[in-house]
């Protein structure tokens, strides 16, 4: 047990490590020494801006969002005893995508800036809730992908939609933000407007540990060793739209973090879904901060969409497990 | 004897007029805004068959008030045949398919390309002057045009400057901007990395390299974007608060035509400042030493 704890902490220092040399990398010429001394002491106001006011929001929201949609992505997979099962794939990501662009994009986020993380979940509620019940007699991975499908081509038909409808001209081009995800220029207000929701969100997910040991043995055992299931249901529901819903609305849509995270964690973990809770949640923030890395150095002149990075490797990974699972089922 | 010599000598000239007359193109049709912009400076106004409806807009161009009585078009081909052109302009953004149409159907089709360079859009005037058959305006054009960019007697000293606009755009080195920045004796920061053309200006590069002045875009729309919205990040703010601004209408210089010479104007004017207090702290220093 203690030894499980130490892992434990021991990976919460890996993700600070991870976040901290996050904030070396930017276009302004700082020094690491410039980085320390603006994070942990007094430095000139030039530096102070650009490390606290654009570095550290920036991966602040990386962590956050990246945990946000590990975690979502490892309960889902528990609560649908799927292994496909991720916000991105089955459209969670794109109904809050669309619920954040029409509060954005009506103009209700001008006056009401909490409205936007709330529009996002909502648009993630109506998702999960429909996935559920789409999928609640026996998930097979075809109705589980179909489902998920239909629900993503319905919400990006509506996000384009409603950018096109902006008087604003420059709304039709954001569409490559919310499809595509990134964490440009985003400054603490944004880590405000989400944190709040995601601390629920996770507080319900990861309390859903033990329920979801028990489920993964079958519903009627689980219902013998005392789960509640409906509780265990609405937990998760809830916990992946508060969580989804206000990831997307301050980052966009990064795709397939909450697929390949779990998958590399399982061979390490066991199918132990409680363990797994903490562990994608840990395993997305750094997977979602280093991806940012990865933006911020590539040669691109226009930085290149988070969502691209997540998925150039997470695609192939979903074709790999796709493959797997059809030899198993054969 | 005499008589018949000047009477046919008149008719000659006569016939002469009549025939260049004939040459010039009655029926001209313009599916770019920016040739819009060129034709109603240089055409006569009923050589003008149509021009595009954004031409028309007073938000989008300060020759709206040139072409109050003439009809629009959104640069389809249909509406464009219906005119019955002799000669059309078309720009960048008119497909391959509607000009080749065009050709096909034996209309001359002239193609102006947004200008890259300050001499490029110079050329462009006298190439408009010369197809509506009125050399003598497009050099009277550039003749105003070229009196607008000259130096004068501004104060000497390099003030550093950024177009800054929503979504964080900016002009790099080599573009028609750059040029108008540099007639006013501004030093586009822009330049100093290897952007070139229309491309992202990273905030935090911004904030470091601390231009002098800002120049932004005045244009504000009620329906919000992510792109104006960026501009309210925190630390964009305390910067705008402490830095000295200029707003370029887009009318001025978005098309490249003669108008640049007034965003010529509008930045050295709002230079002017900067390089006073520059001067007088030089000569406080040396007063001091």
């Amino acid at each position: 047990m203690t030894a499980r704890l130490l892992t434990s902490v021991c990976g919460l220092l890996v993700l600070l490590l991870v976040a901290l040399v996050s904030m070396l990398f930017g276009q302004a010429p700082l020094t690491v020494a410039d980085v320390w001394t603006a994070i942990f002491a007094q430095a000139s106001p030039v530096h102070e801006t650009i490390v606290n006011q654009l570095r550290l929001p920036r991966m602040l929201i990386g962590v956050l969002v990246g945990g946000s949609l590990g975690l979502a992505g490892a309960a889902m997979q528990g609560l649908l005893r799927n292994p496909l099962a991720e916000p991105g794939v089955v459209g969670v990501s794109g109904c809050a995508g669309l619920g954040a662009v029409l509060v954005f994009y009506s103009g209700l986020a001008v006056s009401v800036p909490l409205l936007l993380p709330l529009g996002g979940m909502l648009g993630a509620l109506i998702a999960v809730v429909l996935l559920y019940v789409l999928t609640a007699r026996g998930s097979t991975i075809q109705t589980l992908i179909l489902a998920g499908v239909a629900i993503n081509a319905f919400a990006g038909a509506m996000t384009s939609l409603a950018l096109n409808l902006s008087d604003n001209p420059f709304a039709a081009y954001e569409v490559v933000f919310w499809l595509m995800g990134s964490l440009a220029d985003r400054s603490m207000d944004h880590v405000w407007l989400c944190l709040g929701p995601m601390l629920v969100g996770w507080a319900l997910m990861l309390s859903a540990g033990r329920g979801l040991d028990g489920l993964s043995l079958g519903e009627v055992t689980a219902t013998s060793l005392g789960v509640n299931l409906p509780r265990l249901r609405l937990q998760v529901i809830l916990g992946t739209a508060l969580a989804v819903g206000a990831a997307v609305a301050v980052s966009g849509m990064i795709g397939f973090v909450g697929l390949v995270v779990p998958h590399i964690l399982r061979p390490w973990l066991g199918h132990e879904p409680s363990r797994l809770l903490y562990w994608s949640t840990l395993g997305g923030a750094a997977l979602v901060v280093v991806a940012d890395i990865i933006v911020r150095l590539a040669p691109t002149g226009i930085e290149l969409k988070l969502g691209v990075v997540t998925a150039l490797f997470g695609a192939p990974f979903f074709l790999l497990i796709l493959r797997r699972m059809r030899r198993e089922t054969l | 004897m005499n008589r018949i010599i000047a009477v046919s000598l008149f008719l000659l000239v006569l016939n002469a007029i009549s025939g260049i007359a004939a040459a010039l193109p009655q029926r001209i049709v313009s599916m770019n805004q920016c040739a819009d912009e060129l034709l109603l400076n240089l055409a006569d106004i009923d050589q003008i068959r149509s021009v595009t409806h954004y031409v028309k807009d007073p938000q989008a161009s300060w020759d709206a008030p040139l072409a109050v009585n003439i009809p629009g078009n959104y640069g389809r081909i249909e509406e464009v045949i219906g005119y019955d052109p002799d000669l059309v302009f078309v720009g960048d953004f008119n497909s391959r398919s509607t000009v080749n149409i065009l050709r096909n159907l034996g209309v001359e089709v002239v193609e102006l390309r947004h200008p890259r360079r300050l001499e490029q859009a110079i050329a462009q005037i006298l190439e408009v002057a010369a197809k509506v058959g009125h050399p003598g305006r497009g050099e009277r054009l550039i003749a105003e045009l070229r009196e607008q960019l000259k130096p004068g007697n501004q104060p000497v000293g390099e003030v550093s400057a950024v177009v800054y606009q929503p979504n964080g755009f900016t002009t790099g080195k080599e573009t028609i901007i750059d040029d108008v920045l540099q007639a006013a004796g501004l030093n586009n920061i822009a330049s100093e990395w290897d952007t070139t053309a229309y491309s992202y200006f990273p905030m935090e590069r911004l904030l470091w390299r601390r231009p002098q002045l800002l120049i932004l875009d005045p244009q504000s729309h009620d329906a919000p974007s992510m792109a104006h919205q960026m501009l309210e990040h925190p630390a964009l703010i305390d910067f705008f608060g402490q830095t000295r601004t200029v707003s370029v209408p887009p009318q001025a210089w978005a098309c490249g035509t003669h108008h640049v010479g007034r965003a010529v104007t509008l930045l050295r004017q709002a230079a002017a400042p900067i390089r006073q207090a520059a001067t007088l702290s030089k000569q406080a220093a040396a007063l001091v030493r």
